[in-house]
C-alpha cells in the first residue's frame, strides 16, 4: 500500500464454485490463443493477433472479482479477459476469423474484441486511450449516483508510460471517480524491457501523484489477483476514488505472431513457464483437496472441446456481406 | 477526278459568291447532293456536286466571290492527288459534322478550347466549336461565346445586315429587329448607333444584289433614252370597287388590292398599246406577244423584280394571286432564276409612302415602266364641282428610242380612263 | 425575434439542451467561472452548477478521451477545447476513438458526443492558437464537421448537434463570437448536411462556411454594384457534405469558386472541387473551379502580415471577376 488512504483488509475467501470458474476460464483463454496461434501458423487468421500465453490468472482473477455491470476496457492482449467477462467464446473465435457472427460483426478482429452489451469496451489498439475513456464510463457512473458500479482499465506496462494513462489517473483521481486501473506488467513492451523505458520499474508508485492506493501483486497467482481485485473494488466503489493494481507476470507467447524472441533468452521463457499460472493454480488445488487431478482434465478437457467447437462454429459462418461494409459507420 | 466549280446560274451571271460548304475534307459527297451554298446577283441557292466520290479538297473559303465555272475544289476517290497547281485553303469543319458525326476522323487543326458548358451547349445548340468566336482569358469558348453564335445564328437578319454587322462589329443580338416577324435590318444595324466610332464613315460591304442593282441601275441610265411624265388620276372609284371586291373576299378566294387592279389595269392597256409591252435592239423593235408582268419589290436584302408571266391570260383573281405568291417568293427569298427572268413589262408602287410623282428606271430592256404614286383624298373638280376625291399620280417611264410622246400620251389616257372607270378594264 | 451574438446563441443552444435532457453536461478548460475563453458559458455555471459545468485539467486528451467515455455510457458531453489547434494534442482521442468506436464494435455502441472549439485567425493569435483544421477532420468517417457562419445557424445546428448519436466537431468562429443576428423566440434546430444558399445569384456560386461566409457576402455586395450577382452557398457542415446543393448552385451559376479560410493547399475546397468535377455539374462549368484560402505559411503575428495570408473582400472580388 502506498497511499494514505486504504482499501479494507477484510477477508475475501474464494468458494470453490468461483475457483472452478478461474481455472474454467483460464484454461478456455489458454485454449483460445493456443488455438489462435495453430489457426494463424495455418494461415486461417487474417491480420494479427497478440496473445497473452502466460497472464490468464490477470484477466480471469482481475474479472472474476468484478460485477457485470462494471464496465471493463481491456487491452490489445485481451482474449483472457474478453473471456473472462463474459464474451461468447464462439463469437470471439467468429471475429477473429472474420465472419458476420463475430462480436465485432467482422469489423474489428483480434485487436477490437468487445461487447457493449455486456459493458465490455473491449480492446483499443491505441495505447493510453482506453484509460482516458475509462474516466469517462466512470464520469457516467458517477454523474448518475449508480452505486456498486466501477469502471476498470486494463492496460500494460509499456501504457503506464504514456500521457494519455497520466491524464486519466489526474482526471480520475481529482474527480474522485470509481476507476480502478489494473496493469498488467509483463515486463516488455513489445521487445523493450521496463528497466529500459522506466527509471524506476515500481509501475505502483505511479499512483502517488495522484494521492490515490495502489498494490503491486503477483499477477501469476490467480487467487492474489482475485483478492486483491476484489478488496480493491470494494474501496472504488465505495466512493473512495481511484485505485491502481499492479499484476506482475510474464507473457510467453511473442508480443505477436511475427515475435522472433530475439530480446530474450529460451532460458527466461523456460523459466516463466515453470511460474505458468495454470500450473500453479492446479497444484494449489490439488494440494488443497478442492479439486482432483481428474477433476482438473475433464474440466481442461471441456474447455478444450469448447473451444473445438467455437473453432467449428466460426468456420462454418459467412464473412460478412460487403453490403454492409459502411453500416455502423454512424448512429 | 472531277472538278467543283462556281455554276452559272442565270443567263447574265458572271461570277457567284461561296456562302459556305456544306461538306468537309473527307466527306463522301453523291452526284447532285448539294454540296454549297452560292448567292448569286439575284438569289441564294444550294449547289450540287457534279460528281460521286471524296471531297478531297476546298480551294475557296467561305463568303469568298469567284467567277463563274472557276474550279473551287474537288471530287474524287479516297487519297487521290489533287493537281499540284491548286491553292488549297485548310479545312473547319461544318456545324453539321458537329451534330451527326461526333466522331469525325478528321480532327481540327488546332485542338479547340471550351469550357465544358460550353461545349455541352455547342453540342445542344448544333454548333461546331469552329465557328465559335472565343472569349476567355486563354482563348477558351466560353458559354457566352456559345449563346452569342447560337443568337446570331438563330437571330433573324439579312444578310446584308448581318454583313454590316460583321463588318461594323457590331453584335446582332443587341439589336431590335424592326423587319417581317422581327428580321434586323442593315438600318436597324445602322440605326443602333453601335456600327462605327464616332466620326468614322460605317463601311457597308455590297451585297451580290446591290451590285449587281447598282449595275443594272446604270447600265439602264446609260444604255436608254429614258423619259418620264405623270398625270394624276381620280381613282375614288377604283377604291369603291376595291372595297366591294373586299366584301367578296371569300367567294373570290383571294383579297383583291388597289395594285392588283392597277396590275391588271395595266396589263389591259398593253393589249391597246403593245410597244408599252416592248424592246429595242439596234437593229429592230421587238413586240411580245405576251405580258410578263414584273414588279419591283422591296425587300430586305434589297430590291428583286420577280415576273408574273402570261399575265395577260390572266383573270383579275388569277393575277391577284400570283403577284401575292411572287412578292411571297421574293421576301422568303426563295425566288428561282425562272422567278425573275423574262420580264417584258414592269410596275413598280410607291403606295405605301408618302410619294406622289416619281421616275422610275426602266429596267433594261424594256421599253415601259409605270409606277404609282400613293392615293390621297384632295379637293379636286368632278362633274364641275369641287369635292373631296381620291387621287392618285401616275408616272410612266419609257425608252424614246421605242417610241415617242403621243404614245405616251395614248398610254396614260387610256391608263387614266382604266382607272377612273374601273368597270372599263374588268369587262375587257 | 431577438437578436443575439453568436456567442449568446451557442450558449442558449446549450442551456437549451441541458435543460431538456439530464444527461448533457459540459466539461472544458476555464469553462466554468471564467466562462471559457471566449465567454461562451456565460451564466452557465450559476444556472446548471459545478457537476454539469465541469472545469478540466489541461490535459485535452483526458477529458476529450472522459467524453468519449461518458457518451459511450449514455451521456451527451460537451467538451469545449478553447483553441481549435489544441485537437492536435488530443488528436488519438477525436481521431482514433470517437469515429471508430461504433464501426469497430459491430455496431453495439453509439458515441453522442460534441466537441465544440475556437477556430480561425484575425485575433492576432499567431500560428498555434488561429488554425482552421476542419479538413483533416472531414478525413474520418464516424465524425460529423459542422461550421456555423450566423447566431441562428449556430444555436440550430448546435441543438442539432447536441441530440446527434455522433461524434460531432462543432468549429466555432473565434471572430465571429461578438457577431450579432436575430434568432427566434421559439425553439428550432436545423438539420446538418444541409448548406444554406445565403444569397441567391446567378453569375457565380461561392462555395464557402464559417468566417468566410460574412467576408463573401460582403464580396457579393459590391459586386452587385458592379452588376456581378454571386450566389453564396453556405455549407454549413462539412460532413456530411450537402453535395446536392453544391451540384445545384453551379448547375445554375456554371462558375465556382471555394473560400475559405483554411490553408488553401489541402484545404476542404479541394473537396467540393471533386465533388463538382466528379458530378454532372461538371458539364455545366463555364470556367475552371477556383479556390480561395490562406496562404501556404503558419499564421503570422503582425497584423498586416495576417491579414495578407486569409482570403479579403478584396481577393474574393479579384477571384469572382477572373472567372466571368
Amino acid at each position: 500500500m502506498s497511499s494514505t488512504k486504504k482499501p479494507s483488509a477484510e477477508a475475501v475467501v474464494p468458494s470453490k464454485e468461483l475457483m472452478a470458474t478461474l481455472w474454467r476460464n483460464m484454461n478456455l483463454a489458454r485454449c483460445f490463443e493456443e488455438r489462435v496461434q495453430w489457426l494463424f501458423s495455418k494461415g486461417l487468421v487474417h491480420g494479427t493477433t497478440h496473445l497473452g500465453i502466460g497472464e490468464e490468472a490477470t484477466g480471469s482473477g482481475t474479472i472474476a472479482a468484478l460485477k457485470p455491470q462494471d464496465y471493463v476496457f481491456g487491452t490489445h492482449r485481451g482474449h483472457g479477459q474478453a473471456i473472462a467477462k463474459g464474451i461468447d467464446v464462439n463469437h470471439m473465435m467468429a471475429e477473429i476469423l472474420a465472419r458476420s457472427t463475430g462480436v465485432c460483426k467482422g469489423k474489428g478482429g483480434s485487436m477490437h474484441i468487445a461487447d457493449p452489451d455486456i459493458h465490455y469496451f473491449g480492446a483499443d489498439g491505441i495505447l493510453g486511450a482506453s484509460a482516458v475513456m475509462c474516466v469517462g464510463t466512470a464520469l457516467a457512473i458517477h454523474k448518475r449516483k449508480e452505486q456498486d458500479r466501477i469502471s476498470v482499465v486494463f492496460f500494460g506496462d509499456g501504457t503506464s508510460n504514456e500521457g494519455a494513462t497520466w491524464e486519466a489517473m489526474n482526471l480520475a483521481s481529482i474527480w474522485q471517480l470509481p476507476v480502478l486501473f489494473v496493469c498488467v506488467n509483463n515486463t516488455y513492451g513489445m521487445s523493450t524491457p521496463i528497466a529500459d523505458v522506466m527509471r524506476d520499474t515500481d509501475i505502483s508508485k505511479r499512483a502517488y501523484p495522484f494521492d490515490m492506493p495502489s498494490k503491486s501483486i503477483d499477477g501469476n497467482n490467480v487467487l492474489e489477483v482475485y483478492k486483491t481485485i476484489a478488496e480493491a473494488r470494494a474501496y472504488v466503489s465505495g466512493g473512495n476514488g481511484p485505485m491502481l493494481v499492479v499484476e506482475n507476470t510474464y507473457r510467453i507467447s511473442g508480443h505477436s505472431k511475427s515475435d522472433g524472441n530475439l530480446y530474450r533468452t529460451k532460458e527466461e521463457i523456460a523459466a516463466w513457464k515453470e511460474k505458468c499460472p495454470i500450473k500453479a493454480f492446479r497444484k494449489y488445488l490439488v494440494e488443497n483437496g478442492i479439486f482432483t487431478e481428474v477433476e482438473l482434465d475433464a474440466a481442461a478437457q471441456d474447455a478444450s472441446d469448447t473451444i473445438s467447437a467455437a473453432e467449428a462454429y466460426a468456420k462454418s459462418c459467412p464473412e460478412p456481406s460487403i453490403d454492409d461494409l459502411l453500416s455502423d459507420v454512424y448512429a | 477526278m472531277v472538278e467543283v466549280f462556281m455554276p452559272k446560274a442565270g443567263m447574265d451571271m458572271k461570277e457567284g459568291t461561296l456562302i459556305r460548304w456544306l461538306k468537309n475534307v473527307g466527306d463522301p459527297v453523291q452526284l447532285d447532293e448539294p454540296i454549297m451554298e452560292i448567292e448569286t446577283d439575284k438569289i441564294t441557292m444550294e449547289a450540287e456536286a457534279p460528281g460521286t466520290g471524296i471531297l478531297l479538297a476546298k480551294l475557296v473559303e467561305d463568303g469568298t466571290t469567284v467567277p463563274v465555272l472557276q474550279t473551287i475544289g474537288y471530287i474524287g476517290k479516297e487519297g487521290e492527288k489533287i493537281p499540284d497547281t491548286a491553292s488549297v485553303i485548310p479545312d473547319t469543319p461544318t456545324a453539321s459534322e458537329a451534330t451527326n458525326a461526333p466522331a469525325a476522323p478528321a480532327a481540327p487543326a488546332a485542338p479547340l478550347a471550351a469550357t465544358p458548358y460550353a461545349k455541352k451547349l455547342a453540342q445542344e445548340a448544333g454548333i461546331d466549336l469552329a465557328d465559335i468566336v472565343p472569349s476567355g482569358t486563354a482563348g477558351e469558348i466560353l458559354a457566352r461565346d456559345v449563346e452569342a453564335a447560337s443568337a446570331r445564328k438563330s437571330a433573324k437578319a439579312t444578310s446584308l445586315a448581318r454583313k454590316v454587322a460583321e463588318v461594323n462589329d457590331v453584335d446582332l443580338t443587341s439589336i431590335t429587329g424592326t423587319g417581317f416577324r422581327g428580321k434586323i435590318r442593315k438600318d436597324d444595324v445602322l440605326g443602333s448607333g453601335a456600327a462605327a466610332p464616332a466620326g468614322e464613315p460605317v463601311r457597308i460591304p455590297l451585297t451580290p444584289i446591290r451590285a449587281a442593282i447598282a449595275r443594272n441601275m446604270y447600265n439602264s441610265q446609260h444604255s436608254m433614252a429614258q423619259t418620264s411624265d405623270s398625270v394624276e388620276i381620280d381613282v375614288t372609284d377604283l377604291m369603291r370597287l376595291r372595297g366591294s371586291l373586299l366584301s367578296h373576299q371569300e367567294r373570290l378566294g383571294t383579297r383583291i388590292t388597289i395594285n392588283d387592279l392597277l396590275s391588271y389595269a395595266a396589263v389591259k392597256m398593253i393589249q391597246t398599246h403593245p410597244l408599252a409591252n416592248a424592246s429595242y435592239t439596234d437593229t429592230e423593235i421587238l413586240s411580245y406577244p405576251y405580258v410578263n408582268l414584273s414588279m419591283a419589290v422591296a425587300t430586305d436584302y434589297g430590291l428583286t423584280s420577280p415576273v408574273v408571266h402570261h399575265a395577260d391570260r390572266m383573270s383579275l383573281v388569277e393575277l391577284s394571286q400570283a403577284l401575292r405568291k411572287i412578292v411571297i417568293k421574293a421576301r422568303e427569298r426563295k425566288l428561282t432564276m425562272d422567278d425573275q427572268s423574262g420580264a417584258t413589262f414592269t410596275i413598280t408602287n410607291m403606295g405605301i409612302f408618302p410619294v406622289d410623282n416619281f421616275n422610275p428606271i426602266l429596267p433594261s430592256p424594256q421599253s415601259c415602266i409605270i409606277g404609282f404614286g400613293r392615293c390621297v383624298d384632295k379637293p379636286a373638280v368632278y362633274q364641275g364641282e369641287i369635292c373631296i376625291r381620291t387621287m392618285m399620280v401616275l408616272s410612266v417611264t419609257y425608252d424614246h428610242r421605242v417610241f415617242d410622246g403621243g404614245e405616251v400620251g395614248h398610254i396614260m389616257q387610256t391608263m387614266k380612263e382604266y382607272i377612273e372607270s374601273p368597270e372599263l378594264f374588268l369587262v375587257l | 425575434m431577438k437578436e443575439l451574438t453568436y456567442a449568446q446563441a451557442i450558449n442558449e443552444a446549450m442551456c437549451e439542451e441541458m435543460e431538456r435532457d439530464a444527461n448533457v453536461f459540459m466539461m472544458g478548460e476555464d469553462i466554468a467561472e471564467y466562462c471559457g475563453a471566449f465567454g461562451v458559458s456565460r451564466g452557465m455555471l450559476e444556472k446548471f452548477g459545478k457537476d454539469r459545468i465541469m472545469n478540466t485539467p489541461i490535459a485535452e486528451q483526458s477529458y476529450v478521451g472522459a467524453a468519449i467515455g461518458a457518451a459511450m455510457a449514455g451521456m451527451r458531453p460537451i467538451v469545449e477545447l478553447m483553441f481549435s489547434d489544441f485537437m492536435c494534442v488530443c488528436f488519438d482521442e477525436l481521431v482514433n476513438e470517437a469515429p471508430k468506436m461504433r464501426f469497430m464494435f459491430g455496431g453495439k455502441v453509439k458515441v453522442p458526443m460534441v466537441m465544440r472549439t475556437a477556430a480561425g485567425a484575425g485575433t492576432g493569435a499567431a500560428a498555434q492558437h488561429s488554425q482552421s483544421l476542419e479538413a483533416c477532420l472531414t478525413h474520418f468517417p464516424g465524425l460529423k464537421v459542422v461550421i456555423p457562419s450566423t447566431p441562428y445557424d449556430a444555436k440550430g445546428l448546435l441543438k442539432t448537434a447536441i441530440r446527434d448519436d455522433n461524434p460531432v466537431m462543432f468549429l466555432e468562429q473565434k471572430t465571429l463570437y461578438r457577431t450579432k443576428g436575430m434568432i427566434p423566440e421559439e425553439e428550432y434546430t436545423i438539420p446538418l448536411g444541409v448548406a444554406d444558399v445565403k444569397r441567391e445569384g446567378s453569375d457565380l456560386s461561392i462555395i464557402t462556411y464559417g468566417r468566410m461566409v460574412q467576408m463573401s457576402l460582403q464580396a457579393a455586395d459590391k459586386l452587385a454594384e458592379d452588376g456581378i450577382h454571386v450566389e453564396v452557398v453556405d455549407l454549413r457542415s462539412l460532413l456530411p457534405l450537402d453535395r446536392e446543393s453544391i451540384i445545384r448552385s453551379v448547375k445554375k451559376t456554371h462558375r465556382a469558386l471555394i473560400v475559405h479560410e483554411a490553408v488553401q493547399f489541402g484545404g476542404f475546397g479541394g473537396e467540393v472541387v471533386g465533388q463538382i468535377a466528379d458530378s454532372e455539374a461538371f458539364y455545366y462549368l463555364d470556367a475552371p473551379i477556383r479556390r480561395l484560402g490562406a496562404l501556404s505559411c503558419p499564421i503570422p503575428f503582425n497584423p498586416n502580415l495576417e491579414r495578407e495570408t486569409f482570403p479579403t473582400v478584396e481577393k474574393i472580388i479579384t477571384q469572382v471577376k477572373s472567372l466571368l
